[in-house]
C-alpha cells in the first residue's frame, strides 16, 4: 500500500510538471500583431559586486564546511548534501561561471600580457581552493567544485578502471594542461571553457558539440568515478601536487588499519593505495635515461610540429593565403583573404604578425612538449616503481576526500557505534 | 520497510522514471532541433529577397514578406520556448532515474569481501601489474607522439607549395620597398593658382600646429590684447576661405597655409600675410585603392582637421581621405601618396611634423589594439618615399604628436589608448612606453622639463620622467590626476604649471612637478581649440566666438579680457611677429597693428 502511494505521488508530480509545460505551450502570447516597436539595443549591465563578494563568500564557506565535514565530522552524508547545495548554487545559478578550472588561463593571461587584468574574484577562485588543498586534501574536489559534483552524485554502479588504464589516462591532465598554457600564450584563447563540458548542462543550452560531451560525460559518470577529474581536469594536476604536500589528508582508518581491504573496494577511483608486503623496486637506470632523454625528444618534436600546429591559427592561415594569392597568382580568393583586403591593412603587417604568431607556436609548442615528456618520463618511472606499505591508505594525490570510503572501514563502524 | 520491499518500490520508481526520462528524450528530439535554424536561413525569405529586389514597388510583396518574416520570428520563439521547457524536463527526468537508480542499488545488500595475505603476499602479481602500467605508460607516450604528428600532418595546409612562413618571412622584401604605394611625382596639373610665384625658400616661423616647438609656447612680446571685429579695429584683414576646415594656420615667410575641404575636393590654401589675398589652391588627389564613396567623415571633423607642416620649401598637407601630398611654396604638387584606407570613426585629425628631412606622421586606424592598421611613419621630405614605418598595438586616436629634445636625445612622443609611446624619430624605433591614457585619444602630449605630459578625457593626466626605456608605466610615471582632464585640446606645460581645458569650458591648472591641482575654473562657453600661452597670458578661443586672455598663474584663475571674433573657433591660432592669425568657421584673419 505504501509502495503504492508513493509511486502514485512521484507520477502525480511529473505529470504535474508535463501539465505545465502543455498549458504553456497551448496557449502562446500573441507576438509581432499589430504595430511591432523595435526594441532599443541595450548592453548588459556588468555582474554587480554584490554578487562576486557573494561567489567568494560561498566559495570560502563550501571549502571551510568541507574541511570540516571530510575531517571533523567524517560525514559521507554531509559531503554529499554540500555537493548538492553547490552543484546548484555554482553550477545552475551561477551557470559554472567563475569557475576555478578556468581560472587557470586567467591567471596564465594575466602573467603573460601586460593589458590583461585579472579581477579579483577569478584570483580568489584560483587560489582559495589551492590554499585549501595544501591545508587539508583536496576537499574542494569532495564536494565545492559543481564539475565534481555531478559526476559524484551521478555514480550509479561503479566500475573500476584498470591500473595499466589508469596509469596511461592520468597524462591526459598534463597535456591538456600544457596546451591550455600554450594556447593561452599564444592568442589568448581559453580551450577550458570552449571545452567544459558540463558547462551546456548548467546551462540547458549549448551549442551541439558541448550537449554532446555533456551527454558522454554524464553517461560515462554513470559507471565510472569522475571521468573529467581524474583524466582530463589541468586543475586537477594543481591540486595533486598541492594535496601531495597537504598539511592534513584525510586518513581511511580511524586507528590501526586492520588490513582488510574494504576500504580499497569502496573506492571507485582506485585512490586508496593497497597494503603490499615485500620489497622496494626502485627503477632501473636505463629508465632514468630515458627520463632524460624524453624532453629531448619532445622539445625536437615540438620545434618540428610547431609551425605546422600554427597553421590551425587563422591568422596564420589568412597570412598564408594571402601571400600564396600574391605570389603565386592563385585566381581564386577565399572570404578571409577578401574580408582581408577590404580591410586596408598592409599585408606587410599580416605576414610580419603571422610569422611572428608561428614563431610563437613554434616555440610555444616545442617547450610544452618538453615539458610535458619530462612529466611523462617521470610518470613511467613510478609507473615501474612500487613501495611496500603496511596499511590502506589514501593516495594524497588522487583522493578526493569524498569520505566514501570511512564506512566500509570496520573501525569507523566501531567508532560510531 | 524490510529489504526486498525497498528493492522493488526502488525498482518500480527507477522503471518509471526510465519511462518518463525515455518520453522526454524522444519528445525532445523528435520534435525539437537541439540547435533551430536562424530566420535568415530560411529559402522562403531568400526568395521573397531576391523578388523585392526586383520589384522593388510591389506592396503585395512587401506585405508577403512581413508574413513570411512575422511566422518565421513566431516558429523561432516558439521552439526557443520548447527548447527551454524540454531542457528543464529532461533535466528533472534525469534527475529522478538517477535518484531512483542510486536508491534501487542501495537497497541491494552486498557482502564484503576481503582480499587475503596470501594474495597481498603473492609478488608476482605487484610485478605483473607495475609491468602492465609501465607498458601502458610507454604506450600511451608514445600514441600521444604519433597523435601529435598526425595532428601536426593532418593540419598542413593543402596550398601549393606550402611551406612554413618562417622561411617566406625571411624572404620579405624590407619594410620601406614592399607593396606601399609609392609617392609619385604629379605635373601640377588642375592646379589653380593666382599671384606670383617667387621664393623657393622660406624663413617657418609658424611651422606647425601650435607653433615651432608644438608645444603652444610663444615667447614674451607685444602681442593684441584689444580689437574689434565688426569696427574693424585691430583687424588687419579678414578674408573668406572658399571650404570648410578645422585646421590650424601655418606660415612660412609671408605666405600664410591652410587645408581645407569637403566630399567633392581637398585643397591646400596659400595667402599672403600682408593683406590676406589668396595667392594659390591646390587640389589634392592620390590614386587610391579603395573608393572615396566608401568613406564616412565624421560631420564635425570634416575632410581637413589635421593641421599642415612646413619645412619652409615644402607645404605637407594630410587629409581625412589619407591623401598625404608635398607642395611647394607656389602650389605645384611635388608628390602625393595614399596612405591607405583611412579607418577611423572621427576622421583622420593628426597633425604632421616635420623633423630634419623626414614628415612624421601617425596614422593610428581602426577599432581594437590588434587591428594591425595603426603605426607612425615617416616619408621623405624630397621624395615622399617611406624611410620608416612602425607598426603601433593602438586603435585610431586623433592627437598630435610632438618631437621634443630630451635628455636621451631627440624624442617622438605619440598618445593613443593605452600608452604615450615615444620613437627614435631618426629610425622609428620605440624608446619606451607608458600604458596610461584611455579611451577615445585626441589631445596631444606636451613637455617641459623633463616630464611628458599626456591627458584624455575619462581618463587620466599623467606626467611621465623621460630617459626611461621599454615599458616605464610602474617605473617613470611621476604622478597621475584624474580633475578636468582635457577632451580635444591640448594642454600648456612649464616648468611649474601644467594647464588643460576641456571643451565644456572647464580649465583646471596643476603643479607639474606634484600632481597638485591649483585651481579650476568653468567658463562660460565651450572650446575645442588648443590653448597658447603667449608671454605669461593663455589665449583661448571659444567655440562662440570669443577669445579668452588671462594669465597663468599659479594662485588663481583671473579673467583678463573676453575679445569677439565674430564666428566659431575650432582651429589655434598661429602668433607670428606680433600679429595673430585666426581661422574661423569661414574667415582668416590677421590681428594686429
Amino acid at each position: 500500500m505504501r509502495r503504492r502511494a508513493w509511486i502514485g505521488s512521484f507520477l502525480f508530480c511529473l505529470l504535474c510538471l508535463v501539465s505545465v509545460a502543455r498549458g504553456l505551450e497551448r496557449f502562446p502570447p500573441p507576438e509581432f500583431e499589430g504595430v511591432y516597436e523595435m526594441p532599443h539595443p541595450h548592453h548588459p549591465a556588468p555582474a554587480a559586486e554584490w554578487r562576486r563578494g557573494m561567489d567568494i563568500v560561498m566559495l570560502s564557506c563550501a571549502l571551510i564546511v568541507a574541511a570540516y565535514l571530510a575531517h571533523k565530522r567524517r560525514s559521507r552524508f554531509g559531503l554529499v548534501w554540500l555537493a548538492v547545495f553547490c552543484l546548484i548554487y555554482f553550477g545552475f545559478y551561477r551557470k559554472g561561471c567563475v569557475c576555478s578550472v578556468g581560472s587557470i588561463q586567467n591567471i596564465a593571461l594575466g602573467f603573460l600580457d601586460p593589458m590583461y587584468m585579472v579581477s579579483w574574484p577569478v584570483l580568489v577562485f584560483f587560489a582559495l581552493p589551492l590554499a585549501f588543498t595544501l591545508l587539508f586534501g583536496r576537499v574542494f574536489c569532495a564536494s565545492v567544485c559543481p564539475l565534481g559534483a555531478v559526476q559524484e552524485l551521478v555514480l550509479v554502479k561503479p566500475v573500476r578502471v584498470p591500473g595499466w588504464l589508469d596509469s596511461c589516462l592520468s597524462l591526459i591532465p598534463y597535456a591538456y594542461l600544457i596546451a591550455v598554457l600554450v594556447v593561452v600564450s599564444i592568442n589568448g584563447s581559453f580551450l577550458v571553457c570552449r571545452y567544459d563540458p558540463f558547462v551546456s548542462l548548467f546551462r540547458l543550452s549549448g551549442p551541439r558539440y558541448l550537449v554532446v560531451l555533456a551527454v558522454l560525460f554524464v553517461g560515462m559518470s554513470l559507471f565510472v568515478g569522475r571521468p573529467y577529474c581524474r583524466f582530463i581536469c589541468p586543475y586537477a594536476v594543481l591540486l595533486r601536487i598541492c594535496s601531495r604536500w597537504s598539511w592534513r589528508h584525510v586518513d581511511v582508518a580511524p586507528s590501526e588499519c586492520v588490513v582488510c581491504s574494504l576500504c580499497h573496494d569502496a573506492c571507485p577511483f582506485d585512490a586508496i593505495r593497497p597494503s603490499r608486503p615485500g620489497p622496494r623496486s626502485n627503477p632501473r637506470t636505463w629508465m632514468v635515461g630515458l627520463f632524460l632523454l624524453l624532453p629531448v625528444l619532445g622539445f625536437g618534436l615540438g620545434q618540428w610540429a610547431g609551425p605546422l600546429f600554427a597553421r590551425q591559427d587563422l591568422l596564420v592561415r589568412t597570412a598564408e593565403r594571402v601571400w600564396m594569392e600574391e605570389s603565386f597568382s592563385l585566381k581564386e580568393t577565399t572570404p578571409e583573404s577578401e574580408a582581408f583586403r577590404l580591410g586596408g591593412m598592409d599585408p606587410l603587417f599580416l605576414y610580419r604578425a603571422a610569422s611572428e604568431r608561428e614563431k610563437r607556436f613554434q616555440s610555444g609548442v616545442a617547450w610544452g612538449m618538453a615539458l610535458w615528456a619530462m612529466v611523462a618520463g617521470w610518470k613511467l618511472m613510478t609507473a615501474a616503481r612500487s613501495r611496500p606499505r603496511e596499511r590502506y591508505e589514501a593516495d594524497r594525490k588522487e583522493c578526493f576526500s569524498c569520505a566514501r570510503c570511512f564506512m566500509s572501514c570496520p573501525l569507523e563502524r566501531k567508532r560510531r557505534l | 520497510m524490510n529489504g526486498v520491499k525497498e528493492q522493488n518500490t526502488a525498482l518500480g520508481l527507477l522503471f518509471i522514471s526510465l519511462l518518463f526520462f525515455g518520453m522526454v528524450t524522444g519528445v525532445f528530439l523528435g520534435f525539437h532541433r537541439l540547435e533551430t535554424e536562424t530566420i535568415l536561413d530560411q529559402e522562403i525569405l531568400d526568395s521573397l529577397q531576391k523578388s523585392l529586389l526586383e520589384h522593388s514597388e510591389d506592396e503585395h510583396l512587401k506585405e508577403a514578406y512581413r508574413r513570411a518574416d512575422t511566422s518565421l520570428r513566431r516558429v523561432y520563439f516558439l521552439q526557443q520556448r520548447r527548447l527551454k521547457m524540454g531542457s528543464f524536463l529532461l533535466l528533472v527526468t534525469l534527475v529522478s532515474v538517477l535518484v531512483s537508480a542510486r536508491w534501487y542499488r542501495g537497497s541491494i545488500r552486498r557482502e564484503p569481501t576481503a582480499v587475503s595475505m596470501a594474495e597481498r603476499q603473492d609478488e608476482a602479481r605487484w610485478v605483473r601489474r607495475a609491468k602492465a602500467r609501465f607498458v601502458a605508460t610507454a604506450g600511451m607516450i608514445l600514441f600521444m607522439g604519433v597523435g601529435v604528428l598526425l595532428f601536426a600532418f593532418i593540419g598542413r595546409s593543402d596550398l601549393p607549395e606550402s611551406e612554413s612562413l618562417l622561411l617566406f618571412s625571411r624572404r620579405l622584401p624590407d619594410p620601406a620597398s614592399f607593396r606601399e604605394e609609392r609617392g609619385k611625382p604629379l605635373e601640377p596639373s588642375g592646379v589653380e593658382k593666382s599671384g606670383e610665384m617667387e621664393e623657393v625658400f622660406q624663413e617657418a616661423p609658424w611651422p606647425r600646429f601650435r607653433g615651432p616647438s608644438g608645444l603652444g609656447i610663444v615667447p614674451q612680446g607685444i602681442w593684441p590684447m584689444d580689437w574689434d571685429v565688426d569696427s574693424g579695429r585691430g583687424i588687419l584683414w579678414r578674408v573668406e576661405v572658399p571650404l570648410p576646415g578645422n585646421s590650424s594656420p601655418i606660415l612660412a615667410g609671408n605666405r600664410i597655409f591652410l587645408t581645407a575641404g569637403d566630399e567633392e575636393t581637398r585643397q591646400v590654401l596659400c595667402f599672403q600675410t600682408e593683406d590676406g589675398r589668396l595667392l594659390w589652391r591646390t587640389p589634392v588627389q592620390a590614386d587610391r585603392s579603395w573608393d572615396l564613396d566608401d568613406l564616412y567623415v565624421f560631420g564635425e571633423t570634416g575632410y581637413a582637421a589635421p593641421t599642415p607642416a612646413t619645412d619652409g620649401r615644402y607645404v605637407f598637407a594630410l587629409f581625412a581621405t589619407a591623401d598625404v601630398a608635398a607642395l611647394d611654396l607656389q602650389g605645384n604638387v611635388v608628390w602625393v601618396r595614399n596612405m591607405g584606407w583611412p579607418d577611423s570613426s572621427y576622421g583622420l585629425s593628426s597633425s604632421l611634423v616635420v623633423w630634419e628631412d623626414k614628415l612624421l606622421l601617425q596614422l593610428d586606424r581602426g577599432s581594437m589594439p590588434d587591428d594591425g592598421l595603426s603605426a607612425v611613419y615617416a616619408l621623405d621630405t624630397a621624395s615622399g618615399e617611406i624611410v620608416w614605418k612602425t607598426p603601433r598595438p593602438v586603435p585610431a586616436s586623433w592627437s598630435s604628436p610632438i618631437v621634443v629634445e630630451t635628455i636621451a636625445g631627440w624624442e617622438f612622443i605619440t598618445c593613443a589608448d593605452p600608452y604615450v609611446i615615444s620613437y627614435d624619430p631618426l629610425t622609428g624605433r620605440e624608446r619606451w612606453r607608458a600604458d596610461c591614457i584611455y579611451g577615445d585619444v585626441a589631445p596631444g602630449p606636451v613637455y617641459a622639463d623633463g616630464l611628458v605630459f599626456a591627458t584624455n578625457e575619462r581618463s587620466y593626466l599623467a606626467a611621465i620622467r623621460v630617459g626611461g626605456e621599454g615599458d616605464v608605466t610602474q617605473t617613470h610615471i611621476v604622478w597621475k590626476a584624474e580633475e578636468g582632464l582635457s577632451d580635444a585640446a591640448s594642454p600648456i606645460a612649464t616648468e611649474e604649471l601644467l594647464f588643460q581645458c576641456h571643451s565644456y569650458g572647464i580649465l583646471t591648472c596643476y603643479d607639474a612637478k606634484t600632481g597638485e591641482l591649483l585651481w579650476d575654473h568653468e567658463l562660460k562657453g565651450a572650446s575645442w581649440a588648443s590653448p597658447t600661452l603667449v608671454g605669461d597670458k593663455i589665449y583661448l578661443p571659444g567655440e562662440d566666438g570669443k577669445m579668452f586672455i588671462f594669465p597663468l598663474t599659479r594662485d588663481r584663475f583671473e579673467l583678463e579680457k573676453v575679445l569677439d571674433l565674430g564666428e566659431p573657433v575650432f582651429a589655434t591660432p598661429a602668433f607670428v611677429d606680433g600679429s595673430i592669425y585666426v581661422r574661423t568657421e569661414d574667415y582668416l584673419m590677421r590681428i594686429g597693428e
